[in-house]
């Protein structure tokens, strides 16, 4: 365990209070899954919320800093899968469906951005989160593969065809600089 | 990586949640910290009062004891006062009826 995340839990384990500085240090982390899951803010907030609420419950049976960031992700991915089968909120659907999504000033290619957000958007739910994972977090397939409980091979081929059909999907929507995706 | 692999890293970076996410959140351990805190202060008014009941109830009943055994130290006392002289009462009269058998 890291020393700086086990007096973090320590802390907090005496005195709630210091659970603000967990709940600092990994908020963007557990909020940016379900926002990047969901694309609402509002949404994701509050399921980022329900998560450190039953984190600090649970805070005592925590055994590493790996465990932590390993229980968080795994907390939130399930939040969503299971908000998104509870209330069939953006539950598998064409991406024709899906609104246009701000595209962010950090892309080099606005449209394009705008265009891919709503194309991850459209993926059903463990292909969307096998994505999320991959590219918000950096995650290894193996460790994708524990965070959603599915075999490594699946996740292989899972982002394999979902990239697949990213670039099909965008193709399709005829993004002007699909030619530099191959 | 690819482009596409690129634009998903870029699409999908972290983000910040509003400003007073965190303090929403302590709202909400506070709220739930609380019932527990009150549960545990109801429990500790209760034992205490529990054991205060029960060394007062202990107390009395040792005083009682007590009293008990002191009446019952008397009355033997007193029994055993009583049998002495009407032992003492019993051979006068043996005596004085072998002395005076009439």
């Amino acid at each position: 365990m890291k020393d700086a995340s086990k007096m973090l839990v320590r802390a907090a384990l005496e005195d709630p209070e210091a659970f603000a500085a967990i709940v600092e240090r990994y908020k963007a982390m557990v909020f940016s899954v379900a926002y990047h899951f969901f694309q609402n803010r509002g949404l994701a907030e509050d399921l980022a919320q329900e998560v450190f609420l039953e984190l600090y419950r649970r805070l005592d049976r925590l055994e590493s800093d790996v465990h932590l960031a390993f229980w968080l992700r795994r907390a939130i991915s399930n939040k969503c899968i299971d908000y998104a089968r509870r209330s069939k909120v953006n539950s598998d659907v064409a991406l024709d469906a899906v609104p246009e999504l701000p595209a962010e000033a950090v892309s080099r290619d606005p449209l394009l951005a705008g265009r891919l957000r709503r194309a991850v958007q459209a993926l059903p739910k463990r292909k969307r989160l096998v994505v999320i994972l991959r590219f918000q977090e950096e995650l290894e397939l193996a460790e994708i593969a524990e965070v959603l409980q599915m075999p490594l091979n699946t996740v292989k081929s899972t982002l394999h065809r979902t990239l697949s059909l990213l670039k099909k999907d965008l193709r399709k929507e005829g993004v002007p600089s699909l030619e530099a995706i191959h | 990586m690819d482009r596409l692999e690129e634009e998903l890293s870029r699409c999908l970076r972290r983000e910040s949640p509003s400003l007073d996410f965190t303090a929403r959140v302590m709202k909400g351990v506070r709220a739930r910290r609380r019932p527990v805190a009150l549960w545990r202060r109801w429990a500790l008014s209760s034992a205490l009062a529990a054991s205060l009941v029960t060394g007062v109830y202990i107390r009395h009943e040792a005083a009682e004891r007590a009293r008990a055994e002191s009446a019952k130290s008397q009355l033997i006392l007193s029994l055993q006062i009583a049998s002495s002289k009407i032992n003492k009462a019993r051979e006068a009269v043996i005596r004085s009826a072998r002395e005076d058998p009439l």
